[in-house]
């Protein structure tokens, strides 16, 4: 019976302990939204549908506009600086919530990032704001690097605003070429 | 029939003990200070009251027991989530103005391990400092000292209370030298390379039930860029607000 007791003992203790050395506590799922390669990059499109996709939608009172979750504000800045801050979730072309992005724009500035946990993050600076020749609003910019499986990512990005129904979809199509580190 | 009894209380005994391993861990360690100069040429401390109670939203896919702000916010339950953590914080010089804001995005990393006292994050962060730009940090932090540190005794207590000294740096990666990375994208800071780090400095937790409100406490989060050289403009009245900026920030 002491035999019994202390296998068991044993058993579990280096069991667990071997498990809490080798394993982690999560596997986060790998998704690719890549559509196809072309000679500038790797071409990917993300979407997301308005105001189903919107987790949070802020801005200072310089800037004007409704908050979500209702009656969030950031602060008032030193600067009185118009800021507008909106957090998504992300979709990849086949319509599935693959992560996060967020917009954080200034008075002179834009900036996005998309969040993929399985991949890591990927950095966009807006440089320019235009209506194509279809009337949609479409932001272009530079994809300015990435972190993790994306790190060292560098290319360009637009990001086109349509309805479709009741819901205003940003499509957003990046095409990026891994630098050397 | 005893033996199978002795065997199945053996098992109990060796889970018991791989606990009590874990817990008092002979390999825990703080994590090593993140050797960056924050005397070099163009450096940037930025501070944060923490998410118990201080940031502006945190929602999460709930893998830990941590309130969300505000409590409307939406929870992150796709299972692309999991283990996913968003933060929007103000950021404050040292006269409790605010002088940017920040988001946030959190996985908890598939290289967390327990034995070796690692509760890693990977992180990456994406700030507004109106008067200077805008950039990025990419990091990987280790959570597990503030967890052992903090956290676990605030949960253990009848109060959830924590009360005590903790200041650390969070980052420890991703480069070989602990140091996060950090790329500028608008303003000054268009352009610029640099590295960063984040620490805590906490002396007073509260931890709230979960779905509640979060309670204020003596905590902060401090993030500190330092560019690979001075940032240059060409407008005067922006040089000089990132100067009066760089000088108003916590040291």
């Amino acid at each position: 019976m002491f035999k019994a007791l202390i296998s068991g003992f044993l058993l579990s203790f280096v069991v667990a302990v071997a498990l809490s050395a080798t394993v982690g506590p999560i596997n986060h799922e790998y998704t690719s939204s890549v559509t196809r390669v072309t000679v500038e990059g790797r071409l990917e499109t993300f979407q997301i549908r308005l105001p189903d996709d919107r987790i949070v939608m802020t801005a200072t009172a310089e800037a004007s506009g409704t908050s979500f979750p209702e009656g969030l504000s950031l602060p008032y800045a030193k600067t009185e600086a118009a800021m507008a801050l909106d957090v998504y979730r992300l979709r990849d072309a086949n319509d599935k919530v693959i992560g996060l992005a967020s917009r954080l724009a200034g008075e002179a500035s834009e900036d996005w990032m998309i969040f993929i946990a399985a991949r890591g993050a990927m950095y966009l600076s807006a440089r320019e704001r235009l209506i194509d020749d279809s009337g949609h609003d479409v932001v272009r910019g530079e994809i300015l690097d990435g972190s993790r499986l994306m790190k060292g990512q560098t290319g360009a990005f637009s990001l086109r605003s349509k309805m479709q129904g009741d819901q205003e979809i940003l499509s957003l199509e990046t095409v990026s070429a891994r630098q050397a580190q | 029939m005893k033996i199978i009894i002795a065997f199945v209380v053996g098992i109990a005994l060796g889970l018991a003990a791989a606990a009590g391993l874990l817990y008092l861990n002979p390999l825990y360690a703080q994590n090593d200070p993140v050797p960056i100069n924050t005397d070099a040429d163009w450096s940037l401390t930025l501070a944060t009251d923490g998410h118990f109670g201080g940031a502006l939203v945190h929602t999460h896919s709930d893998t830990l027991p941590l309130p969300r702000v505000p409590t409307d916010v939406e929870e992150l339950w796709h299972p692309a989530h999991k283990g996913v953590h968003a933060f929007v914080h103000a950021f404050e010089n040292q006269a409790g103005e605010v002088i940017g804001v920040g988001v946030k995005f959190a996985a908890i990393s598939e290289a967390s391990r327990a034995l070796p006292t690692k509760l890693l994050l990977d992180s990456d962060w994406n700030v507004l400092l109106p008067a200077a730009g805008s950039f990025f940090v990419s990091q990987t932090e280790n959570y597990w000292p503030f967890a052992r540190a903090v956290m676990l005794p605030a949960w253990k207590d009848k109060q959830r209370h924590w009360e005590g000294t903790f200041d650390g740096d969070t980052t420890v990666g991703p480069s070989g030298t602990l140091e996060a990375i950090m790329i500028g994208a608008s303003g000054v800071l268009r352009g610029q390379r640099g590295v960063a780090k984040e620490a805590i400095t906490a002396s007073r937790v509260s931890l709230p039930a979960q779905h509640t409100a979060g309670t204020a406490g003596a905590y902060r989060q401090i993030l500190t860029i330092v560019a690979d050289e001075p940032p240059v403009s060409d407008e005067p009245p922006l040089a000089e607000s990132v100067a009066e900026l760089a000088e108003d920030t916590i040291n």
